[in-house]
């Protein structure tokens, strides 16, 4: 099987790690390789000691994507994670990658705000974090994107299945085992509707 | 404590053979249960090799996984039943947990893993694949190669061990053996594995086969028969191949050997549906002249209350109103009539009319889920001395031959656990263990989280 | 209501299927008065006459259309199949078909899509945007993409399909339960148009097939009691088309040929003269033999056998190593076939021609998938309805339905020059470009 990149952009605290890790589960699962390069993670080794100006977001971006060029040129599944907020450096690693699946994580800004999983939208408004993204930086939506899920909207478990699935229709991962999906009861009902119609 | 585990699963392996009678003579095994810990591991209900492989390896009972053998009803409908195979096996397993947490598994021959999923690994599917154009390895390439790796020819299984021709089945059993095991060590030898697990089917198929030509409390035993010590040295064949795969993994490997039943001697078999005749419950079309499988088609529903399935456990199914297409059995009347069936099938003799000590379980009250269709009634006839019999037309509810071929023996609800399990994982030696704390034992082994659907418990206790 | 980018107008595109429609009944329909809007529609673009998929049932033509390809590439042979290696009967659903819908394509560059009713889409799967699967569905609550949209579609009261068992035999009760469906699905239309945001959106009725299966005899012949109620079932229909592309087109803000708007059918109609059994005619022809006498399935097919049908029209040929009781072999193959051919095609009944063509497998399907496919497709003579059952004492018969499927009697309709040998594979790619 051949390697890509999964990238997921997004404001903060928008689902993007959570989405990452639950993905990466269910490839690992199928057997395949997999690995995630998490913003918030690199930040603590690669990219120790950069901070949240322009010029330092960009070569954030750049590092992770130069890793995710690696690992998919090594066949290697290989899912970013970071608010990656400026679209020339997201557009750079697609043209550097190739096989660049982008997955813009949606999600309104009032909704964050509500839910502020880590409290950092409150601290940001309050004006105790500079460069925020989503209330003092900008950041730039995707305007092709090949998945957009909603978390606003949608569950995680919904976000997943479509991401896998377009990944499948995409040929870019092998689809799941048959499966046995009508119940038996199913199969029953419909039997007879196709009788009642002539076709069984 | 070592970095990898392995399971030699052989399956219907029987413990009173292997701790005792014959324990002198299998110094391989001695050895592990000298080192480690060894007991006897309690067994599904029913202990059957589908479903019990698969609940040890998920740690799902037969209801939560929602198949009670190897035959299931698909519907409430009068259709036939159908084979539960891997696409039935929902509940994620061991291999599926490790694989997630980047570990490496090799899984050979486990039953009900036909169709082959994706893994983080090699696997080999089961017998129940149809046969080898089926595509039964995972990666699909690997069929090519299987052959030459077993040295000569894989097999899947023996061709009808149900047979007379017993000469022919010995043979069969030790090439599959063979080649197996030898199939085994070299994908264990190419690659890198944390987790590896082979099931063996001979033992099973050699007790059905065999067990009369050494059991002299067997009806049909023979003294100075010419198979009187083949199951014997068939368990020394197998102590031979687990002292060799041991060998083949390496000293970093620690070693479990389980079965998921036991055997013992089958005294006869009960015509369950000549019974149910007999006793009221079920009324054919036609009474049939001679000795005829039975079908549903044969059925009376308008006068049918219940019908039972053969196999080496019996299980009944009601003929319910409201429930089946034709049913006649009231729903408020379900109860009764289930207790009422379940007295006389505690009361059941033998032609002497000695009581031979049946047991009857109703499925909601032994299982903690009653997935897709279970049977209204579990019946161990005879405690499992006897086995179920489909057929009519038979004159009597007692026959000896089975119905479907010859079959010495029965299943027992205790098989073999063993484990070189080094001291400090305080692992307790104990007389039973159950086969739902084997999955989460290897996934505590391997440090990953016990998932809370696993109904057992680690038996690591540090 | 939709971004307008400056200057350049949001593409998008509707579609509205009729299953089961032939272009002759639309065109007459439309001359005799009975559905005006939809001869405004006809007048403003193309509509012409599609051929569909081999079979030329919904199962198939609906996963071509939505998949622009045909059963080679997306899998998808009919309503039923066999599970490999077996004679085992199973009924392919969504999951199993291999290749991207349209809305899946859309939704790779970020579109939008609502799709009600649309058969072949049981279970409902993760897409960008609504999808209500339409037959073979029969439990809403796996028929519906997002979930959360159950409760609002309950509460409008929607209808998957009609009870087709009783309808089946009770003429009165069928023509209830279409106008019930009818307003059912409306209500929900109305609903998606306005609540959601989309580039994409698709309906399909499918009451006009069940009509037609139940009641053809009604639409044809005008002194039959139903008569009046086919027809003011199909005023119905015209109402809701106009009211379709109206509404889209006060979407494009545009007059004229609107592009964007597509109406379509999967196959068309026509009254049965015979019903034809194959498998009966196999078996009369020393092809095939069962082991039981009546039997209940493929599986009691007896050795030897080494030819065999699927509904409707699909042989398959007993090939050793693909089934279990297989006995053609590799060498064989060419002159079964061939001898299958010429006397299928030389089948008559009552002096008439049964069978149109015999396609092989090569000639309809391509793909990867194609080798799954059957090893010839027949294609009927109007009047003869081919049916694969296993329990038929002569090859010609009748059941209680009067009509049956035609393969080159659908239609198309949109903006764009009508085109020689159209087919309904051919429709993906337009609707595609006129969005992207």
């Amino acid at each position: 099987m051949k390697g890509f990149t999964l990238w997921f952009t997004g404001l903060p605290s928008s689902g993007k790690s959570t989405l990452a890790r639950k993905v990466e589960e269910i490839l690992l699962e199928r057997g395949m390789k997999v690995e995630v390069l998490d913003g918030d993670v690199v930040r603590t080794n690669l990219s120790k000691g950069l901070g949240y100006s322009k010029e330092d977001r960009d070569a954030n971006i750049k590092r992770i994507g130069f890793v995710c060029h690696l690992l998919t040129r090594n066949n290697v599944v290989a899912i970013g994670a970071a608010i990656s907020p400026y679209r020339e450096v997201r557009d750079y690693n697609r043209k550097l990658i190739g096989r660049f699946v982008e997955v813009y994580v949606k999600c309104p800004l009032e909704v964050l705000l509500e839910r502020d999983t880590k409290g950092m939208y409150a601290r940001a408004l309050k004006g105790e974090i500079p460069n925020f993204t989503g209330v003092s930086d900008p950041y730039e939506e995707p305007l092709n994107p090949e998945i957009v899920v909603d978390t606003g909207k949608e569950t995680a478990e919904e976000s997943v299945a479509k991401i896998v699935r377009t990944l499948e229709l995409m040929h870019y991962i092998p689809p799941a085992q048959d499966e046995k999906d009508y119940t038996p009861e199913e199969e029953q009902r419909i039997k007879g509707r196709l009788r009642d119609l002539g076709y069984l | 404590m070592k970095d990898k585990l392995l399971i030699i699963g052989l399956d219907c392996a029987e413990p009173e053979l292997v701790f005792e009678r014959w324990a002198d003579s299998l110094p391989t095994l001695r050895g592990l249960m000298e080192r480690g810990v060894y007991g006897r591991l309690r067994s599904t209900l029913p202990p059957i090799t589908v479903p019990a492989w698969t609940a040890m390896m998920t740690s799902q009972d037969p209801g939560m996984l929602g198949f009670y053998g190897f035959r299931n009803r698909k519907s409430y409908g009068y259709e036939d039943l159908y084979l539960a195979n891997a696409q039935h096996v929902k509940a994620k397993t061991i291999w599926n947990h490790l694989s997630r947490h980047r570990r490496r598994s090799l899984v050979v021959g486990v039953p009900q893993t036909y169709p082959p999923k994706p893994l983080n690994g090699v696997m080999v599917a089961d017998f129940l694949t149809p046969d080898k154009s089926a595509q039964y390895t995972y990666p699909p390439e690997l069929r090519e190669t299987l052959d030459r790796a077993a040295g000569g020819n894989y097999i899947i299984d023996v061709e009808d061990f149900r047979t007379h021709d017993k000469e022919r089945l010995l043979d069969a059993i030790y090439k599959m053996t063979r080649a197996r095991f030898r199939a085994f060590r070299h994908l264990l030898a190419k690659d890198d594995f944390d987790f590896a697990i082979v099931v063996e089917m001979g033992p099973d198929r050699m007790h059905h086969g065999f067990w009369r030509y050494f059991d002299n409390a067997h009806r049909l035993y023979e003294p100075g028969n010419r198979y009187e010590h083949v199951i014997r040295d068939y368990y020394c064949e197998l102590d031979e191949e687990v002292s060799r795969t041991i060998e083949a993994a390496g000293p970093d490997t620690s070693v479990m050997v389980v079965s998921d039943h036991g055997a013992k001697r089958m005294v006869g078999a009960i015509c369950i549906n000549e019974w149910l005749q007999q006793e009221g419950y079920l009324s054919l079309k036609n009474k049939p002249a001679q000795q005829t499988p039975m079908t549903l088609e044969m059925i009376d529903w308008k006068h049918t209350k219940a019908w039972g399935e053969g196999g080496y456990y019996c299980r009944l199914f009601m003929n319910v109103e409201g429930r089946e297409p034709n049913g006649i059995v009231p729903q408020a009347d379900y109860e009764r009539l289930r207790d009422e069936m379940r007295q006389k099938l505690e009361a059941m003799t033998d032609e002497e009319g000695r009581c031979i000590n049946t047991r009857v379980f109703k499925p909601e009250k032994v299982y903690r889920d009653c997935k897709n269709i279970p049977p209204d009634l579990i019946v161990y006839l005879g405690n499992l001395d006897w086995r179920s019999a489909g057929s009519v037309g038979v004159g009597s509810v007692h026959i000896y031959e089975n119905d479907t071929g010859p079959d010495d023996a029965n299943h027992t609800e205790e098989g073999i656990f063993i484990w070189d399990a080094p001291s400090e994982l305080g692992v307790k030696c104990r007389n039973l263990y159950s086969i739902y704390d084997i999955a989460p034992t290897i996934l505590h082994y391997f440090g990953v989280e016990v998932p809370e659907e696993m109904i057992g418990r680690s038996l690591i206790e540090r | 209501m939709g971004l307008l980018k400056r200057g350049r107008r949001r593409k998008r595109a509707c579609v509205v299927g009729l299953d089961g429609v032939p272009h002759s009944l639309l065109t007459r329909l439309m001359a005799d008065g009975v559905m005006p809007a939809t001869a405004r529609i006809a007048a403003e673009g193309t509509l012409q006459p599609m051929t569909v998929t081999l079979p030329e049932i919904s199962a198939v033509s609906w996963p071509g259309f939505m998949t622009g390809t045909d059963s080679g590439t997306h899998g998808i042979f009919g309503f039923v199949d066999l599970k490999a290696n077996s004679y085992v009967l199973t009924f392919p659903s969504y999951t199993q078909l291999k290749a991207p819908t349209l809305w899946d394509r859309l939704a790779e560059k970020g579109k939008r899509s609502v799709v009600i009713n649309q058969p072949s889409t049981y279970p409902a799967r993760p897409m960008n945007g609504v999808l209500i699967s339409g037959f073979v569905a029969v439990d809403m609550a796996k028929a519906v993409y997002p979930a959360r949209h159950l409760a609002r579609l309950r509460q409008l009261g929607y209808r998957i399909d009609v009870d087709t068992q009783r309808a089946r035999s009770d003429p009165s009760f069928l023509m209830e339960e279409l106008r019930s469906t009818l307003d059912a699905r409306r209500r929900v239309v109305d609903h998606f148009w306005e609540a959601e945001d989309w580039d994409y959106f698709e309906v399909v009725i499918t009451g006009t097939d069940r009509l037609h299966h139940f009641l053809w005899s009604a639409l044809e012949d005008s002194a039959h009691p139903f008569h009046g109620a086919a027809l003011e079932y199909y005023g119905q229909i015209d109402a809701f088309l106009g009211r379709m592309a109206y509404r889209f087109a006060r979407l494009s803000g545009q007059d004229g040929p609107i592009p964007g708007f597509f109406l379509l059918s999967d196959h068309g109609f026509t009254a049965i003269h015979q019903e034809v059994y194959l498998n009966r005619w196999l078996q009369e022809q020393g092809y095939l033999a069962f082991s039981s006498r009546s039997p209940e399935s493929l599986e009691e097919l007896a050795e030897g056998s080494r030819a065999f049908a699927l509904d409707p029209s699909r042989i398959y040929l007993n090939l050793r190593g693909k089934y279990p009781k297989g006995c053609v072999s590799e060498e064989q193959v060419c002159r079964l076939r061939e001898e299958l051919v010429e006397k299928l095609q030389n089948l008559q009944c009552d002096g008439l021609k049964v069978v149109q063509r015999v396609f092989r497998r090569e000639e309809v399907y391509s793909g990867p998938l194609a080798e799954q496919g059957p090893d010839l497709v027949v294609l009927s003579q109007r009047g003869f309805d081919l049916k694969g059952s296993l329990r038929q004492s002569e090859v010609f018969g009748r059941s209680g339905l009067e009509g049956m499927h035609t393969w080159d009697d659908a239609f198309f309709f949109s903006d764009e020059p009508p085109r020689e040998e159209f087919c309904i594979t051919d429709c993906a790619e337009i609707i595609l470009r006129t969005v992207l």
